[in-house]
C-alpha cells in the first residue's frame, strides 16, 4: 500500500497543505520545530485513526480553529485506490470515510492500512518502563489480528470492572464475602480474554525475537546477541493459559483485595530483552539501547509485511540524528525493502544517496515546498 | 452561544431537546423549528402524548416492563407460554424483541446489568421478583436476552449461578448476534435465528 497524496487541513502547525507523494520514498527536510514531524502524524493518523503517541484530537487541531481534516489517496497492492478523510471537528465528533462510506468505527478500520513509526522516543522501549514494551506488542499485534484488539479492550474494560471491586472490598472490609462472590462472576471471562491477549504476545514475541536478532546481528556485524522472551507471570506448563490465569487469580486474590487492585495478569507483563546474555535494560549502553530499538522496529515491518494484508508504511523521524553517515545509508537501504518510506531529517546529507525515485519537500513553518 | 434576539420561548424549547441523548445544538434547533411549524393539532398531539406516556405508564410489577395497567398485557395474556421467560436488559428490549413476533413467552425485565465501576451490584437488579416467579408461574426455561458486551456477559454468567440450583433450565441466546452488539439493532432475521439457537448454560 502507498499514499500518493495527502492533505491537511487545520492540522498542527498547518493551515493547509497537500503533497503529491513518491510511491518509493519521501523526505521532509527543515531544521527542528519546522512541522516534519506533524507530516508524519498525519500519516499515522490516516492509517490507524489515531496519533502514534497517544496526542488528543483536540490537541492536534490547528490553534484558534475548531476543527481537523485529514485525506489522503492510496493505493493498495492490487491497484485499488483508497480515498481516506479523517476529521475531527470540537469538542469530540470524529468520522472517517473510505471511499466517501462512513465508517461505524475507528477501531473497525484497523488493519487495512499498516503502519511502523521510528522515531527518536523509541528508547523508552529498551529503557523505559514494561508498558512501554507492551505497548510495542500491542501496536504490532492490532494492526494484524483483529480478534487481538477486541481481546485486548474486552480484557481493559474487565479490570477496570474487577478493580472496581477490589477497591470497594479495600475500602469495606466488612461486605469481603459478598463482594468476592461478585468478583468470581467477572473472572472466567477475564481469564478467558488474559489468555488470548498472552497467546497472541507469545506467538508473536516468538518472530518478532527471531527477526530483531537477525537484524542485529546483521548491524552489530555478528558481535551482538539480541534475544526478547515474553513471560507470563504465571506457569504454564500443566493447564490451559486461561486455567492457569483462573488459578493464579485465586491465588492472589488475597494480595488483590488488600491493595484495592488486580496486581498480576497481561496488563503487568513484560518483554524481557537481553543483549549477549545480560539484560539489556540494565547492562546496555545508550548506543546499544539505541541500535536494539530499530532493530525491534525492523522486526516489526517484517511481522507487518508478513501478516498484514497490506505492506506497512515506514514513518521515519530523526532516526538517524545519533548516527554516523554510513550507518544512516545502510539502515535507510533496510527501511526501504518494506514499502513506502517517509524519512523527517534535519541532516541534508542523509538523504544524498537516496534513489532518485525519492520526492524531496523543504519544510519551513508550515509551508512546504517540493 | 445563542443570540440574544432569539426569544425565550424558543430558546426554552431549543434547551429541553438539546437535554435528549444523541441531539446537540444543531439538531435541537433543526427540531425546534420544525415543530414551530406545525399545524397546532399535531404539536399539540405530540405534547399530550409525552404527558400521556409519562403520567399513564408504570413498571408492571410481575415482570418490569413499562405498561399502563399493572400487570402488563403480556403477563395477563392466556395465550403466552408461561413455562418459559426470556430475561431482558431494558424495556426497549422486550419492544425490539415483540416487533420480531418469534417468542412466544413471557419476559422479565433486569433494569440494568452487573457494573462495579457504575455502582450497579446484584442488588440495583430486578432479580427477587424473578425468584419468586419461579415458583408461582412453574417457569421451566429462562432464556437469557442480554447484551453479549463484557457487562452482559457477567451478568448472564451471575444469573445462570443464581437460577440452575433453582431446577430451571437456563439458556442464551448469542449465535448471529455480533460481539459487542446490541439486541436494539440486531435485524428480525439475526434475532430469530439467535432464539432457535440458544444455548444451554
Ligand atoms: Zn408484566
Amino acid at each position: 500500500m502507498y499514499f500518493r497524496s495527502i492533505s491537511l487541513t487545520q492540522f498542527r502547525n498547518y493551515h493547509t497543505a497537500t503533497l503529491d507523494l513518491s510511491p518509493e520514498g519521501n523526505i521532509f527536510f527543515g531544521t527542528n520545530g519546522q512541522g516534519k514531524t506533524n507530516l508524519l502524524e498525519a500519516l499515522h493518523c490516516l492509517c490507524v485513526g489515531r496519533s502514534p503517541r497517544g496526542a488528543r484530537d483536540t490537541e492536534i487541531i490547528k490553534q484558534g480553529c475548531d476543527f481537523y481534516r485529514l485525506s489522503g489517496v492510496a493505493f493498495r497492492k492490487s491497484g485499488t485506490r483508497l480515498d481516506i478523510e479523517l476529521n475531527f471537528q470540537k469538542p469530540n465528533r470524529k468520522s472517517l470515510k473510505i471511499n466517501g462510506q462512513s465508517q461505524k468505527a475507528v477501531s473497525e478500520f484497523i488493519g487495512q492500512l499498516s503502519v511502523v513509526s521510528v522515531s527518536p522516543e523509541d528508547i523508552a522501549i529498551t529503557s523505559g518502563s514494561p508498558s512501554y514494551r507492551r505497548r510495542y506488542l500491542d501496536i504490532a499485534l492490532s494492526q494484524t489480528h483483529r480478534s487481538y484488539l477486541s481481546a485486548l479492550q474486552e480484557y481493559q474494560r474487565i479490570l477496570d470492572q474487577r478493580n472496581a471491586i477490589l477497591k470497594e472490598i479495600q475500602i469495606k472490609p466488612e461486605k469481603r464475602r459478598t463482594l468476592r462472590d461478585q468478583l468470581l462472576v467477572w473472572d472466567q471471562q477475564f481469564a478467558q480474554a488474559g489468555a488470548t491477549v498472552i497467546e497472541h504476545r507469545l506467538n508473536a514475541v516468538d518472530f518478532l525475537s527471531k527477526k530483531a536478532h537477525q537484524m542485529h546481528q546483521y548491524v552489530s556485524a555478528d558481535t551482538e546477541n539480541l534475544q526478547c522472551r515474553y513471560i507470563p507471570a504465571f506457569s504454564t506448563d500443566t493447564t490451559s493459559l486461561a486455567d492457569a490465569f483462573y488459578q493464579t487469580l485465586r491465588k492472589q486474590q488475597e494480595k488483590d483485595e488488600v491493595r484495592g487492585y488486580t496486581t498480576l495478569g497481561p496488563h503487568r507483563d513484560d518483554l524481557r530483552i537481553t543483549l549477549n546474555g545480560f539484560d539489556l535494560r540494565t547492562y546496555g549502553s545508550q548506543g546499544q539501547l539505541r541500535t536494539a530499538c530499530i532493530s525491534l522496529r525492523i522486526a516489526e515491518a517484517e511481522w507487518l509485511a508478513a501478516k498484514a494484508q497490506e505492506s506497512p508504511i515506514m514513518l521515519l523521524d530523526e532516526v538517524f540524528a545519533e548516527l554516523d553517515l554510513s550507518r544512516t545509508h545502510q539502515l535507510m537501504e533496510l527501511f526501504q525493502q518494506y514499502g513506502q518510506v517517509f524519512i523527517a531529517t534535519a541532516r541534508e546529507a542523509d538523504f544524498a544517496k537516496c534513489p532518485s525515485s525519492f520526492q524531496t519537500f523543504y519544510i519551513d513553518q508550515g509551508h512546504i515546498k517540493p | 452561544m445563542t443570540p440574544s434576539y432569539v426569544s425565550p420561548s424558543l430558546n426554552h424549547l431549543i434547551e429541553e431537546l438539546m437535554s435528549l441523548p444523541g441531539i446537540g445544538r444543531k439538531t435541537a434547533q433543526r427540531l425546534a423549528f420544525y415543530i414551530l411549524k406545525m399545524p397546532k393539532e399535531r404539536s399539540e398531539a405530540l405534547a399530550e402524548s409525552i404527558i400521556n406516556a409519562t403520567t399513564r405508564l408504570q413498571y408492571c410489577s410481575i415482570c418490569g416492563n413499562l405498561t399502563e395497567q399493572d400487570p402488563c398485557a403480556i403477563c395477563s395474556s392466556e395465550k403466552r407460554t408461561s413455562t418459559i421467560v426470556c430475561v431482558v436488559e431494558s424495556p426497549s428490549n422486550v419492544l425490539a424483541l415483540e416487533k420480531m413476533g418469534a417468542f412466544r413467552g413471557k419476559y422479565h425485565v433486569l433494569h440494568g446489568v452487573l457494573s462495579p465501576l457504575d455502582g450497579v451490584g446484584p442488588d440495583d437488579l430486578n432479580v427477587e421478583t424473578l425468584l419468586k416467579r419461579i415458583p408461582a408461574e412453574k417457569i421451566e426455561e429462562i432464556v437469557l436476552a442480554i447484551n453479549p458486551n463484557v457487562e452482559g456477559e457477567a451478568t448472564a454468567f451471575y444469573l445462570a449461578k443464581l437460577l440452575k440450583p433453582l431446577g430451571v433450565h437456563v439458556t442464551r441466546i448469542a449465535h448471529g448476534l455480533p460481539a459487542g452488539g446490541d439486541l436494539e439493532y440486531a435485524d428480525e432475521v439475526t434475532l430469530t435465528r439467535a432464539f432457535s439457537g440458544r444455548q444451554a448454560l
